[in-house]
């Protein structure tokens, strides 16, 4: 079975609420987040035994080359502003992994999150942990046939089977 | 054609005109002259030094061009930021010049740091003060528009590691890359800063300009001196190229009620600011 075959794509065009950029509020000060650290369109492309998520930001930036490998997660940080361009998660090829491959994402994202100084960023991470728990209820949801399809056709007997 | 490209075409028309005349330029053309034509004088000129004048009319011809090169997309860039800061003082603001100023604050490459660094060097050394200016970085105007200000050399400085050091609303905004609203700031358009002596804390005038100094960020007066008019609202967003942050769009209003408080406008402003991109 061809790779092209077992990949899934996984698009989202996030919508969100002015509220969502709210960084902090005073009585005669508002900060916001800038909408170059707001995701505009989330690809994921799903494998039998790995996800990439691609996060596009209005403005480009080079990838940093340092990565946070936890567990199976590696995070694609920007270089200038450390904005989450890209998540790779590595699982057992079945479907309960994967769904705990997204839960261990969200942990490596939340412990990334720590490590960061500028509150704008921050709240950018924030938005990126709520886009892995939308994921994970749509893995759930919506796409679960659609995976557990994909696992199924993946195993080596339905492969022989194929062949 | 801008003034620029103008002077550059003139010039290579001269450096052209003169490496037509160099082979006709002689003894005995020179000759011809009497010692007080000046004539005589510019031909004995050309003729001494005709090996370096051919070396320089024969490099600048040929840089010239590639000199364009350079000039040209900042130019063009400027003027494409021009016109968005146009068209959002017109959508936005209702055309509002004497209220509203737009402002693009850009990061301060070696030379204007270093030229900054020495003004505020001098600036101590007059004042007698004995520490050194701050060794971060700083944003400074690049366009302006709104404020007959429009040339104006104000820049800010700003920490790369902490905000708290950070100067005024555009070296906040540059260090925490957010979009940042000021409203309501005290009102001292009327006090005259060059004769207000701050040690007196119990004058209304100086507590008015102290929290002013306080909410707006600017940390000390002579920051505050250096702004030609102290707006009483502010607006503050990140810019960046497609590479990394550039710089800082600030908006500034004297008006009384604050002009960003609608979120149609924050959404617009959102909008304009992504606009910035491809010309910083």
């Amino acid at each position: 079975m061809s790779i092209q075959t077992t990949i899934r794509p996984y698009v989202r065009r996030p919508q969100f609420k002015p509220n969502d950029f709210l960084i902090s509020q005073k009585p005669n000060e508002v900060r916001y987040l800038p909408s170059t650290l707001v995701p505009i369109e989330i690809v994921g492309d799903i494998s039998p035994n790995r996800i990439d998520f691609h996060f596009k930001y209005s403005g480009l930036e080079s990838p940093h080359v340092r990565k946070f490998p936890k567990e199976g997660v590696e995070i694609t940080v920007g270089k200038y502003t450390n904005k989450v361009l890209g998540i790779s998660l590595s699982f057992e090829p079945t479907y309960a992994d994967l769904i705990s491959s997204v839960d261990l994402g969200v942990t490596a994202v939340k412990k990334a999150r720590a490590f960061l100084v500028k509150d704008s960023v921050q709240k950018s991470y924030d938005l990126i942990v709520d886009f892995l728990s939308q994921a994970k209820k749509d893995f759930g949801t919506n796409a679960k046939n659609a995976l557990e399809d994909m696992f199924e056709r993946h195993t080596p007997d339905a492969s022989a089977d194929a062949a | 054609m801008s003034k620029k490209q103008k002077a550059l075409l003139a010039l290579q028309i001269a450096c052209g005109v003169l490496l037509a005349v160099l082979p006709f330029v002689d003894q005995a053309r020179i000759n011809r002259y009497t010692d007080d034509d000046i004539r005589k004088h510019l031909y004995t000129f050309v003729l001494r030094y005709n090996l370096y004048l051919a070396v320089i009319c024969g490099g600048l011809v040929a840089f010239a061009p590639a000199l364009k090169d350079i000039f040209y997309p900042r130019e063009k860039n400027k003027q494409v930021r021009e016109k968005i800061m146009e068209t959002m003082m017109e959508e936005l603001f209702g055309g509002q010049r004497q209220n509203v100023r737009i402002t693009i604050f850009k990061d301060a490459g070696v030379f204007v740091h270093s030229w900054i660094y020495l003004r505020l060097l001098a600036a101590n050394i007059r004042a007698g003060r004995k520490w050194l200016p701050p060794r971060g970085k700083y944003v400074y105007v690049k366009e302006r528009l709104g404020t007959e200000f429009s040339r104006s050399k104000t820049f800010f400085y700003y920490s790369p590691a902490t905000r708290k050091k950070c100067h005024g609303v555009a070296g906040i905004v540059r260090q925490s890359l957010e979009v940042m609203i000021l409203k309501n700031l005290p009102d001292i358009e009327g006090i005259d800063l060059r004769t207000l002596n701050m040690a007196n804390k119990r004058s209304p005038d100086v507590r008015a300009v102290q929290d002013y100094i306080d909410q707006s960020y600017l940390r000390d007066f002579e920051s505050l001196k250096r702004i030609h008019s102290p707006a009483r609202h502010f607006y503050g967003s990140i810019l960046q190229n497609n590479e990394s942050p550039k710089g800082v769009l600030v908006i500034d209003s004297v008006q009384n009620d604050c002009p960003f408080e609608d979120p149609l406008v924050l959404k617009r402003l959102s909008y304009y600011s992504s606009l910035f991109t491809p010309t910083m």
